[in-house]
């Protein structure tokens, strides 16, 4: 027999078979999008697959961080360098998100999403998303003060912390035991790190297996959010989500590929590389069920060594949104422009300080996004009730805003790494990588 | 400048710029003293942030090298007796010293302060409470920060690991020596904050007090705080002297630390790690007590307790005008002494869980709102008792269930030859 004789279902197979895991992701995706309304109820029905997907990928994120983290920060070795990742990280997550801001602004005043929207719609908006927006505020009523972010960030019981998924108080507890361990003597060091570096690798076989089901996990996810999506509210809010998304499109072409060239990788490389952990961001829409994909491949496809991307990516996880800023920024144009509020530069300059320091002093308070723009319509003096008027599009906007957080935490991981002489992108990859 | 001098020299500071402010009712010491309160917090929390692990590893390495569960049986039958003993001692001590010191008290004063009748919680029968000894999942009680559970878990698992052939066990010993290494390491560094954090704490305290409700029930408070001292005087040092063979001296010295931690967090489990360290490094007790009998009398060491709630019950009968029997003190006694033992974990447990005791005796439970007025500070001097006597009782069992025997000595320092490194 010879090999192209093969019967047709075994070459369609072996055809799939052969497609690259990224790829299948893709297709999930794509699948997703257009068999949801199609399918309709039944896309709904099969949501629980993509939870339990979901699941899968948190289940793993709080071992592996806990444990990266300790690996990462006693085998640095040395403090002082741990001091200069953690004040770079910080830096460049506070620049990032000032000018996401910024941007969000700008790509507001400029193409006025919330100019002429007739009063009927808005009163309508408001009155359908009432409760909803009710129920958000009353979660973010207790104000984050800068005063006990200290507090906050140290845990009373580092179980507790892993219990509730609490990355900041982990990635505290976890620094000071690398650097106790660090400090102890090699005998004591080792038990240790032989357990945590068994364990990390555990949880890295666990993610790639869990990368195989992805395919159909996304797909899940993906056909039953838009099975169930609001296309009318769409409709209606067409410019807000356009000027949204595009705005965070642009911020993703622009200042992600600048960053990376001031980090000397390519551009190319990178997306090429990266993309698949954005379908993840994309469909989850969850910054900590991402985490545990983007450890792996910023590791061993982009070469972020582990103890920067152990320390940057889980912080950047809950601290750095630049997707979010964006949000926030052309969120707080179109409400006040529906309000016929119109924002001087001060007010626009206190919207980038004030969400730009929310981010970094309200992290780890949950649902943080919410809390922000709450903090900067406050300021501004815009009625909270606003909120409604976005609400109904909030679903396919945190899609696309974790898509960009999370790609910005792999873009500082990798920049803070270069300058740390961290970066080992794998050899037979370098040529691309450099050019 | 030793330790525990520059934590007394904070202590003293803070309670003054708290006086102070509170006395001159200037708005901006108010504001200070208030101010600087979440570097206290922050404080507590890093020295809690240790403790569930620390008490895990250590718990585990100190049992798992035993090797002999008898010396573990051994070791833990005179733990409870110590504590079992002084805890009835304590609490006839504090209805004697309270009776003495009734005719100072105010009535009409005491009667102001009582707050909105407080709601009693229930506490856990006899059986629940063996029953929750228990853990149905050990991370659960891990992550609730519940001790008692997690010390019977550990236990298990330890005698189940010192069972095993020497070489899986050495592999189990060696990582949890390591981790308790680490975190002790790392309680070190807590310690350096000690000054500063006890400042922090000990401002606000007094700077929000209100004189006026503290010298309302002035009688009590100072029944409590002579009541204590007298009993560390009495009992505790006599028993580190005769029993443990130790100075008074030297152990009040290497307990300093801890017992100045123990007076602003009043809190005997963010007090552990101190207790931990300065039960090895200063009174340089052997392994398997630091590591067994520091953390169980953590758990379940209420000397403190037992004499302010003795001495509360006689308070409360006097302010309600109900007569204690003779035949009714012993039912208070047990009631009080048995429910001090399973305190630990409730906030203001001290004064909750008088509750059973004023049943017994017939006095109305609005009196645990009296109490609660003003506990903080009669907490936090019975959080200090408490410590210094899981200490003593450290001192105690070293000397009679340890020392005595030098292989086991030897066989412990054999097992983990760097653990003070």
């Amino acid at each position: 027999m010879t090999p192209d004789r093969t019967p047709l279902p075994k070459l369609i197979v072996g055809k799939i078979r052969g497609i690259k895991l990224h790829t299948k992701i893709l297709l999930g995706l794509i699948l997703g999008a257009v068999f949801g309304p199609l399918l309709g109820n039944i896309a709904v029905q099969i949501k629980p697959v993509g939870d339990a997907f979901i699941n899968l990928l948190i289940m793993i994120v709080v071992p592996l961080v806990m444990a990266s983290l300790i690996v990462g920060t006693a085998s640095l070795g040395d403090l002082r360098k741990l001091g200069r990742i953690g004040i770079k990280t910080v830096g460049y997550y506070l620049v990032a998100t000032a000018l996401a801001v910024a941007m969000g602004l700008a790509a507001g005043k400029a193409f006025k999403p919330g100019a002429g929207m007739d009063e009927e719609t808005k009163a309508s908006m408001l009155a359908d998303y009432a409760g909803v927006t009710e129920e958000q505020l009353q979660r973010v009523t207790e104000k984050p003060s800068l005063g006990d972010f200290l507090v906050r960030i140290i845990p009373r019981n580092p179980f507790r912390a892993m219990a509730e998924t609490n990355f900041l108080q982990i990635i505290f507890f976890a620094i000071l035991f690398g650097i106790a361990l660090t400090i102890l003597g090699e005998q004591h060091r080792k038990p240790v790190l032989d357990i945590l570096n068994t364990v990390n690798d555990a949880m890295i076989v666990l993610v790639k297996m869990v990368m195989r089901v992805a395919p159909y996990g996304v797909f899940a996810l993906i056909a039953a959010v838009s099975a169930q999506f609001g296309y009318g509210v769409l409709l209606t809010l067409l410019k807000y989500v356009v000027v949204a998304v595009g705005t965070m499109a642009v911020f993703t072409v622009t200042f992600y590929p600048i960053s990376l060239r001031l980090s000397g990788m390519s551009p190319v490389f990178f997306f090429k590389k990266y993309y698949e952990v954005m379908l993840f961001a994309f469909s989850t829409s969850s910054s900590n069920a991402t985490l545990p994909v983007n450890l792996e491949v910023s590791e061993n496809e982009l070469g972020v060594s582990n103890q920067v991307a152990a320390f940057v990516l889980p912080l950047g996880a809950t601290v750095n949104m630049n997707g979010t800023a964006i949000y926030q920024g052309v969120s707080t144009i179109f409400i006040a422009q529906v309000f016929g509020i119109s924002l001087g530069l001060m007010d626009l300059l206190t919207v980038v300080l004030t969400a730009t320091l929310a981010s970094i002093g309200a992290a780890g308070v949950p649902g943080i996004g919410m809390v922000t723009l709450t903090i900067v319509l406050t300021q501004l003096g815009i009625p909270l009730e606003g909120i409604a008027l976005v609400v109904g599009v909030e679903r396919i906007l945190d899609m696309t805003r974790t898509t960009v957080n999370v790609t910005g935490d792999t873009a500082c991981a990798i920049w803070v790494a270069k300058t740390e002489k961290e970066l080992n992108v794998p050899v037979s990859e370098e040529v691309s990588a450099y050019a | 400048m030793k330790l525990y001098t520059a934590v007394a020299l904070g202590l003293i500071g803070g309670l003054l710029l708290g006086l102070v402010a509170a006395v001159s009712g200037s708005p901006l010491l108010i504001g200070i003293a208030e101010g600087i309160e979440p570097l206290g917090t922050a404080f507590v929390n890093l020295l809690k942030m240790v403790v569930i692990p620390l008490v895990a590893a250590v718990i585990f390495v100190g049992v798992g090298s035993l090797g002999d569960l008898r010396q573990l049986g051994r070791i833990g039958i005179i733990t409870l007796f110590f504590f079992a003993a002084t805890a009835v001692v304590s609490v006839l001590l504090g209805m004697g010293i309270m009776r003495l010191v009734l005719p100072l008290a105010s009535e009409a004063a005491a009667r102001a302060v009582e707050a909105a009748p407080a709601e009693a919680p229930p506490l856990p029968g006899i059986v629940e409470f063996l029953l929750s000894l228990i853990p149905s999942n050990p991370f659960q009680v891990a992550a609730e920060g519940a001790l008692l559970p997690l010390i019977v878990f550990t236990i298990l698992v330890a005698a189940a690991a010192g069972a095993l052939p020497s070489e899986q066990r050495d592999q189990l010993l060696s990582l949890a020596n390591s981790v308790a290494a680490a975190l002790i390491k790392l309680v070190h560094w807590i310690l350096w904050a000690a000054p500063v954090g006890v400042f922090a704490l000990a401002a606000p305290i007094t700077a929000r007090a209100g004189w006026a409700m503290l010298q309302s029930l002035a009688a009590f408070i100072l029944a409590v705080i002579a009541g204590l001292v007298v009993f560390i005087v009495i009992v505790y040092l006599p028993a580190v002297r005769l029993l443990g063979r130790m100075p008074s001296w030297h152990f009040l010295k290497g307990s300093a630390s801890p017992l100045l931690i123990a007076l602003t967090t009043a809190s005997s489990a963010a007090t552990l790690p101190a207790m931990l360290e300065s039960a090895e490094a200063e009174l340089r007790l052997s392994r398997p007590v630091t590591s067994f009998v520091i953390p169980l009398g953590a758990a379940i060491g209420r000397g403190g307790t037992a004499l302010f709630q003795g001495a509360g019950v006689v308070f409360l009968a006097w302010l309600y005008g109900v007569p204690i029997p003779a035949s009714a003190v012993g039912g208070a006694v047990l009631a009080t002494f048995v429910v001090s033992f399973t305190v630990a974990g409730i906030p203001a447990g001290g004064v909750v869980s008088l509750a059973p005791a004023l049943v017994t005796v017939g006095i109305p439970l609005d009196g645990l709102g009296v109490l609660l007025g003003v506990d903080r500070i009669p907490d936090m001097a019975r959080t200090a008792t408490n410590v210094g006597g899981v200490l003593a009782a450290g001192v105690v069992v070293d000397r009679l269930a340890v020392r005595p025997r030098p292989s086991a000595r030897s066989h412990d320092s054999a097992a983990e030859p760097s653990a003070h490194s």
